[in-house]
């Protein structure tokens, strides 16, 4: 399976969270690689602990080049060997292969050309041969790379290929309204793909929402509200929950939140038991979401036409 | 003790087919030129008659003249328009030759090979080439630039073939960057100066590809020196026909047509084409292309070994079996 | 045009000039992009990459279909461990195949001639290398050796760089293999692909300019591959670089070449077997042991795969040493036999779980 994730706007955790999924479904025993395809701002290394990738890679093998068509292949970072957290490695009992491909550092983004177009689906057809998820994380909003990968996922080679698309969103009305937008509405990724020549309804189907930063206030985090303060708390999760159906953005079509939290916000890494448990920084309801969330990319269900 | 294992279907299967020592074309006429009268034939073949007589044959054919076995061709040019049937052209050719001395032993359509093919080539296969055409095309290898490694794919302008760099393709493709210097393009084999060519091998028309007269003039070579082959068989034979009882349209020709006699093969192991000098930017562009042809390896060694057998000299490049006479006005 | 003639004597086909003689390749294996095994006519169909090529078929001990020599033209340095850039012109050959309906390869090779007699200048004309294909010829002084550790130990292919790219090419033919409309895209499971990189050198380091094959084997080194020369292997070494790539460095004398792709082809191909069934096993041995039931993971490689180990059955006399040698060293059949044994046994397991549960 090839998972687009994207989001209208930026800062919806986005990034974090497919590289904590991505983390989650290798350690289940999925072979996953993670591809950068955040052109403009290739940072997955920072998120994913990879100190020599931080800003991209450096020599001239990332996605930037390979795109572009100076080397073959791009670089295939595996993180079980690279990842600086010490609970990751060695490579955990069990666990399937986890690989990066990064950015190249000080790349931009790109018009694309047909010759591009081809060397990309090249790509991500070998690797949806060799992983069983494989993690395309694009640009926010309506860029170059989305419209790459809506070309090339029309392609006969890749049409047989599962290909599926996460919109992240934060739980608030303008991103929700973003997030509809750019899924369904003009110019869209439904729009734009069926203009490509998907099949619109399947390509409808194929999209599902991820909600990030949601305030839950049950939580122990809002206990101490005033009472005043969490009826408005329910209040305006209720009429959020109303606009997000009235965009068709409602819960047949979640296939996850994840709570607000410190630790996915301001370090945007990621997020191990550790964490969780011994460092008592990360809350145990982020990690739960996480792990859901992971849970519910491989199951197939959770995909079904609706 | 040996033990021999062995499976047919393992094994090439590749046909030897006769072969005369030279192929000899005797000029090339457009059709419009065959329509409108406006060559003398007799006088046209007579001028071919006297650079294709036995001796200066043999010679071009590196063999004694008592061994020569030569066949002579024409190619009509019936691929653009035919408004005129092989009824007409071709008993008006063979008179014509007849009465410069010369006797023609195989008439070909230039259609033959951009259609699709007939005959025991047509056999399916897992991939058939739909036409010979189609075939040339997928054996063509294209002399690298220097620098070419291989970690791209090799450069294909569609449709065009060259022999070196062309210039690089002027205005600036993004945005703030300054737009290219004009640069030369670059002969491969350069001797000291270039000389680049770039040939229209086939555009798109209408539903399907228009080839190139220059391309099915390669293909009408690479026939003549019996080096094409569908799963091992000749892609084309030569098909026996009455000249008293010739068809109307060229579709019911056959690619290649033998006249009745003694010919030696039509396949041979050089070629000879004696042509007006117009035709010189035409054949400059056959010798390129042919330079960029691999051919079936077996069959290049099956030719080669043959050679030898035979006490024939050839080169093992096939634009140095192809040979020349360009006629002025 | 004279001038081209002037060397004179038509080299005899398949026969360059004197000189070293290296020849580096490298095979790409992985799992057919296809939900069950390919019959023979759709097997041939993936692999008939040219109109109108044959492409040659056999069926014991396990049907192989191999798709027709694709050429490619390059005019590169060729590669050096010590840096030294020695320009090379020439073609390297490729070729897919398909084995067992399920499995998938693409190898490329070239024979590289080193110093050869031509002073670096102007080119041959291009049909010169045409109707000597696989083989690159190389200008100025360059030793078999540094030659193949520049090809085997340094980091090559799919890089940055300007030398010759085999990686590239083999890569690219694999992927369009994969690409065609005949395949349904659904693997029964997702297999790494492995790269296997080889090179052939002369017995015991001979100078450069040394002839490595006599004049006699010369002729029947061409790429038609027939009337194998009785040839012997010195030495091999065989080095696991990373988890997916191999090589392969071979000494030997007299060896026909075509065979010698063949012996590293089906090398790669078992290497590749083990490869992936050790990665699928020491998946599901973690999760083993969960009352009996056999780990998912098993069932597709119990399905496609255990039949298709068949080391040394498409190769010649002379290179059965090269299988044994490292059979001997490696234990690759031991080491497929006790992978084969374990998922044996957890299916027994299972059976005797399953009768279980129905008994009761």
């Amino acid at each position: 399976m090839i998972l687009f994730a994207t989001s209208d706007k930026g800062g919806t955790g986005r990034s974090v969270t497919s590289c904590n999924v991505a983390l989650r479904c290798a350690l289940q025993g999925s072979d996953v690689c993670y591809l950068d395809f955040d052109f403009g701002s290739p940072t997955a290394g920072a998120i994913l602990h990879v100190d020599s990738a931080t800003r991209g890679i450096t020599g001239g093998r990332g996605l930037h080049s390979y795109l572009e068509g100076s080397v073959a292949a791009p670089a295939e970072l595996d993180l079980w060997r690279h990842i600086e957290r010490a609970e990751l490695r060695p490579r955990p009992a069990g666990a399937g292969r986890l690989v990066l491909l990064p950015g190249d550092e000080g790349g931009g983004e790109f018009p694309t050309d047909d010759e591009m177009t081809d060397r990309c689906q090249r790509l991500l057809r070998r690797l949806a041969e060799e992983f069983e998820l494989v993690i395309v994380d694009l640009s926010a909003g309506r860029s170059y790379a989305l419209q790459l990968v809506l070309e090339v996922t029309a392609r006969p080679a890749l049409q047989a290929v599962v290909t599926r698309w996460l919109v992240f969103h934060r739980w608030t009305r303008q991103h929700i309204v973003a997030a509809a937008g750019l899924a369904y509405g003009e110019h869209g990724i439904v729009d734009t793909g069926a203009a490509k020549g998907h099949h619109r309804d399947r390509l409808h189907d194929s999209v599902r929402f991820v909600r990030t930063a949601v305030p839950d206030p049950d939580s122990s985090q809002f206990a101490g509200l005033l009472p005043t303060q969490a009826a408005w708390l329910q209040e305006t999760d209720a009429e959020l929950q109303k606009l997000a159906a009235r965009r068709r953005i409602g819960r047949s079509v979640l296939l996850g939140s994840v709570p607000l939290d410190p630790v996915l916000q301001w370090r945007e890494q990621l997020i191990l038991d550790s964490d969780v448990w011994t460092l008592r920084i990360a809350n145990p309801e982020t990690s739960t979401a996480l792990d859901d969330l992971a849970k519910n990319v491989l199951d197939d269900e959770s995909w079904e036409g609706l | 003790m040996e033990v021999v294992v062995g499976e047919t279907s393992a094994t090439d299967r590749t046909v030897e087919i006769p072969l005369s020592h030279l192929s000899v074309e005797l000029g090339h006429l457009y059709m419009e030129e065959l329509v409108d009268g406006s060559v003398d034939l007799p006088a046209y073949f007579g001028r071919i008659a006297t650079w294709t007589g036995p001796d200066q044959l043999a010679d071009l054919a590196r063999v004694p003249r008592s061994r020569l076995r030569a066949s002579t061709c024409v190619l009509v040019d019936d691929y653009a328009a035919a408004p005129l049937g092989p009824d007409v052209v071709v008993p008006r050719l063979i008179a014509a030759a007849r009465c410069a001395g010369l006797t023609i032993d195989y008439i070909a359509r230039e259609s033959g090979c951009a259609a699709p093919m007939d005959g025991a080539a047509a056999l399916a296969g897992p991939r058939p080439a739909a036409s010979l055409a189609d075939l040339v095309e997928g054996l063509i290898v294209a002399d690298p630039a220097a620098g070419f490694n291989g970690n791209r794919p090799p450069v294909h302008e569609n449709g065009w073939l060259c022999n070196g760099v062309r210039s690089p393709a002027g205005g600036a493709r993004q945005a703030m960057r300054a737009p290219v210097a004009w640069q030369p393009p670059v002969e491969n084999r350069a001797h000291r100066h270039s000389i680049f060519l770039d040939v229209e091998i086939w555009r798109e028309q209408g539903a399907g590809r228009r080839w190139s007269c220059p391309f099915l003039a390669t293909v009408w070579q690479l026939l003549r020196l019996g080096q094409l082959r569908v799963l091992g068989r000749p892609a084309a034979t030569p098909v026996g026909i009455d000249p008293d009882d010739l068809p109307a349209t060229w579709a019911q020709f056959p690619t290649i047509a033998q006249l009745p006699g003694h010919a030696a093969p039509f396949t041979a192991y050089r070629t000879l084409s004696v042509l007006d000098g117009r035709f010189l930017p035409v054949e400059h562009a056959v010798r390129m292309t042919l330079g960029q042809v691999a051919v079936d390896p077996i069959v290049a060694e099956q030719t080669l070994r043959r050679a030898g057998r035979e006490n024939v000299p050839l080169p093992a490049e096939l634009p140095d079996r192809v040979g020349h006479v360009f006629l002025g006005g | 045009m004279a001038d081209e003639r002037a060397e004179g004597a038509i080299p005899p086909a398949g026969v360059a000039h004197d000189g070293s003689r290296v020849l580096v390749g490298e095979v790409r294996t992985g799992l057919l992009a296809q939900s069950r095994a390919l019959t023979e006519p759709e097997a041939t169909a993936v692999v008939a990459l040219r109109p109108g090529s044959q492409v040659r078929v056999s069926a014991r001990p396990v049907p192989h279909c191999v798709s027709p020599d694709l050429t490619l033209g390059v005019h590169c340095p060729v590669p050096s461990a010590s840096g030294a850039r020695r320009d090379g012109l020439g073609t390297v050959l490729s070729r897919a195949s398909v084995t067992s309906g399920r499995l998938v390869q693409a190898s490329t090779h070239v024979r590289i001639v080193l110093g050869g007699a031509r002073p670096a200048g102007r080119r041959r004309p291009w049909a010169y290398h045409l109707a000597h294909p696989g083989t690159i010829e190389v200008g100025g002084r360059l030793s078999a050796d540094d030659l193949a550790d520049g090809f085997l130990l340094t980091e090559t292919g799919d890089g940055p760089g300007t030398t010759l790219d085999l990686g590239a090419v083999c890569g690219r033919l694999l992927d369009q293999v994969q690409e065609s409309p005949i395949l349904d895209q659904k693997p029964p499971f997702r297999a790494r692909r492995t790269r296997f990189r080889f090179a052939l050198l002369p017995c015991g380091h001979p100078a450069v300019g040394e002839s490595a094959w006599s004049s006699g084997s010369a002729a029947a080194d061409t790429t038609s591959g027939r009337s194998p020369a009785s040839g012997h292997v010195c030495r091999i070494g065989f080095v696991v670089a990373d988890e997916t790539v191999r090589t392969l460095r071979i000494h030997g004398s007299g060896l026909d070449l075509v065979s010698i792709v063949g012996l590293c082809e089906d090398l790669a191909l078992h290497d590749w077997l083990l490869t992936t069934v050790q990665h699928v096993v020491a998946g599901s041995r973690v999760r083993a042991g969960g009352g009996g039931r056999l780990p998912s993971q098993l069932t597709p490689v119990i399905d496609h795969l255990l039949h298709v180990w068949m080391p040394g059955a498409r190769i010649g006399e002379e290179l059965l040493p090269v299988w044994t040698g490292l059979e001997q060293r490696l234990g690759f059949s031991r080491q497929w036999e006790s992978l084969v044994g374990w998922i044996r046994d957890q299916l027994a397991l299972s059976l005797l779980a399953s009768l279980g549960d129905g008994a009761r």
